[in-house]
């Protein structure tokens, strides 16, 4: 008989911490049982400042959320993002040693470790090896056994993070007695429940732009090949409207939210709104028009940045799904149409449809479902290949990717 | 051997999971540090209980063992010291004698009641047995024993002709312990055929007949019942009795009548007494109204 196991699902991001927590039962399906969030303090752009407020804020949703569901949880999955993620392509290639030039599963295993083996710098601890096609003979394959071949090459896009700031948010988790099964990109859990199988295969971006970082991922073919993250945000543009228009940060956030458009929509530059509107002392009026073209630069900064990241993968005949954009960030007026004019390719808001209803529909819970969806899979490969080597579960969790 | 020594030259990146997930209490937050706390006070108190479960256990099983142990050591301890036997004909001494009860490593609480009554009931002599133990040394033995009404004489191959006796039930069995006079005063049967069966003789029909006329007789005529030598019942259901005044003296079968014919058997014996008869051949009393009398021998 299986026993239920409960999983937690972590984002410890920048405005808040989410964590949903699901029951996976009968090792098949996922039962979402309690939700818990609480504000964020002590995380700036995706990385933990200060570890005690960071520490309190986690431990209390976590603690809301165990205390909904009225279970305790087994297992963490935690999202990971911030300024140090980075990635770099990892490359190897071995020639096919056996006499019918037939590729075998000693060479596929020898050239994925070769590609996976590459040093990384000190204090560097790598969070994932997103696996590409494979080449055979300059041929994209993506089973090569048994196919005929001279020369066979592994190619991975390996994302890494500075081992102490990871560390950090495990120990936040480890420090509320709980145990991180994995550590997820937080755009690779975003990535799996908002972009839809078809955009995932014809090749798709998605963009998790959350108030201080902003994570990417690219599918193509069904796989994620690159996925990153950029230190940019919505706080990014609530700085500029605070220096550019000289008002408080919060005041700034509140504009943002109010009237804030990605694209300009008001042309004329004597529409003006009130600062606070409350009439009170200190309230002022704002060109409409200002805070619309700051907003415009800045979030068409981030997408530029981030394309830049991208290099040739960002490239629109690449990405003929479109991009999906989710996180908070998202939530702007015609932001579509702002990543539309960057990536010259269509933009839509993503939400969790496919696989929450209600109010877990909203893409802030994106991360969260997406670490549960990583979590199911998890331990779905944990069933069925108990008793068998990592590989096979690592090809499990390729797949995922 | 390719792959083995492409393996031992591929090198392993430092991975997240590397990272030590050990953590000290005092990088807790006070919920975090309360809800390890309350964990391991369960995990304390399920240890706590299941080792008062497993001691409890044992403890039980320990106890049964000393249980059983006081219950043996009492059991050695009431030996049997007196043999209390209620009987009447069989002696105590057979009795202990056959129940072997003379063995000195008797007691009371590990003798087998049953099997000591089942033995008891082996002999035909033996009509009911009750067995019962009296705390703290004594066997009580009570045996209801058969009442023998006639005797059967017969051929045994080894002790050549041996005296049986029959109850009212008909059952043939030989008397152990009864007085010889007893013995002697009982008539004999005639007009019968053993057979044997497993364990003594095939029960004899007709005997409640025979009972029911000899205890009329022994009650109301006791000085013509001593006179009875044989009852035949060779023409049953008429029962015929020779004696020393009669040779033969017919009984009817007519359940509660014989006091009458009894009386007319009396009137007839002093009738012809007073005429100085010594003997007659035959009187049938199996007729209500006549008796007919054979007379065999005047003397004047």
């Amino acid at each position: 008989m299986y026993k239920a196991k409960v999983i937690a699902g972590v984002e410890i991001g920048t405005s808040k911490v989410s964590v949903l927590l699901g029951e996976i039962v009968e090792g098949g399906s996922l039962n979402i049982i309690g939700l818990g969030q609480s504000s964020s303090k002590g995380v700036l752009k995706g990385d933990i400042v200060d570890f005690h407020e960071a520490n309190d804020c986690a431990h209390a949703a976590i603690l809301s959320a165990e205390n909904q569901a009225g279970v305790k949880i087994d297992g963490v999955y935690l999202a990971v993002s911030g300024s140090d993620i980075e990635g770099f392509t990892s490359e190897a290639s071995v020639n096919v040693t056996s006499r019918d030039r037939r590729v075998s599963q000693e060479d596929i295993d020898q050239v994925s470790s070769l590609a996976k083996g590459r040093d990384l710098p000190e204090g560097r601890a790598v969070i994932h090896h997103l696996k590409r096609p494979y080449r055979l003979d300059n041929r994209s394959v993506d089973q090569p056994l048994n196919l005929g071949g001279d020369r066979l090459e592994a190619s991975y896009w390996t994302v890494h993070g500075n081992a102490r700031k990871i560390g950090d948010a495990i120990h936040i988790i480890n420090g509320f007695n709980l145990h991180v099964d994995d550590v997820v990109l937080s755009a690779l859990a975003v990535g799996s429940v908002v972009a839809s199988e078809e955009e995932k295969s014809s090749g798709c971006l998605v963009l998790d732009i959350g108030r201080g970082s902003t994570d990417y991922a690219v599918y193509q073919g069904g796989r994620c090949l690159i996925a990153g993250c950029v230190p940019l945000g919505g706080d990014h543009i609530s700085n500029d409207l605070s220096i550019g228009l000289r008002m408080r940060l919060k005041q700034a956030e509140s504009l943002k939210h109010r009237f804030g458009s990605a694209v300009i929509e008001h042309r004329n530059k004597s529409e003006k709104v009130w600062l606070n509107n409350d009439f009170e002392i200190g309230d002022r009026p704002i060109p409409l028009w200002s805070i619309e073209k700051i907003v415009e630069l800045r979030m068409g900064e981030i997408f530029e940045v981030v394309q830049k990241k991208l290099g040739a993968f960002g490239r629109p005949e690449r990405l003929s799904g479109g991009v999906v954009l989710c996180g908070g960030g998202a939530g702007l007026r015609n932001i579509e149409d702002c990543a539309e004019s960057v990536f010259n390719v269509p933009a839509r808001l993503g939400d969790n449809g496919t696989m929450a209803t209600g109010e877990l529909k909203e893409s802030q819970y994106s991360v969260a479902l997406g670490l549960l969806k990583y979590g199911l899979q998890y331990q779905n490969a944990v069933m069925v290949g108990s008793g068998r080597s990592d590989g096979f579960m690592g090809k499990l969790k390729g797949l995922f990717q | 051997m390719a792959t083995k020594k492409a393996s031992k030259s591929v090198r392993k990146s430092r991975s997240w999971k590397d990272i030590d997930q050990d953590v000290k209490a005092k990088s807790m937050s006070s919920a975090a540090f309360k809800r390890m706390l309350l964990a391991r006070m369960r995990t304390c108190a399920i240890g706590v209980g299941v080792f008062v479960a497993l001691a409890l256990v044992i403890k039980f099983f320990v106890m049964t063992d000393d249980f059983s142990a006081t219950l043996t050591k009492a059991g050695r301890a009431l030996p049997i010291r007196v043999v209390e036997v209620e009987s009447d004909t069989l002696s105590r001494e057979w009795v202990m004698e056959h129940l072997d009860l003379y063995r000195g490593d008797l007691n009371l609480l590990e003798i087998d009641v049953g099997a000591l009554r089942a033995s008891l009931l082996k002999i035909p002599q033996t009509r009911e047995a009750h067995i019962a133990r009296q705390l703290p040394d004594t066997l009580f033995i009570s045996i209801e024993e058969r009442e023998p009404i006639a005797r059967v004489a017969a051929e045994d191959v080894e002790r050549g002709r041996i005296t049986l006796l029959v109850d009212r039930d008909g059952i043939v069995y030989e008397g152990i312990g009864y007085n010889r006079k007893r013995i002697q005063s009982l008539p004999f049967l005639d007009g019968i055929r053993l057979k044997r069966i497993e364990g003594g003789f095939e029960t004899i029909e007709g005997m409640n007949s025979v009972d029911h006329l000899l205890a009329e007789a022994s009650e109301i005529a006791p000085h013509i019942y001593q006179t009875w030598k044989v009852v035949s019942l060779a023409e049953l259901p008429k029962l015929i009795v020779k004696s020393a005044f009669a040779k033969e003296i017919v009984f009817a079968p007519t359940g509660g009548d014989y006091r009458r014919q009894l009386s007319e058997l009396d009137y007839i014996i002093d009738y012809h007494k007073g005429h100085s008869y010594r003997s007659v051949a035959k009187i049938d009393l199996t007729m209500k109204s006549q008796v007919p009398v054979t007379r065999s021998t005047v003397v004047r």
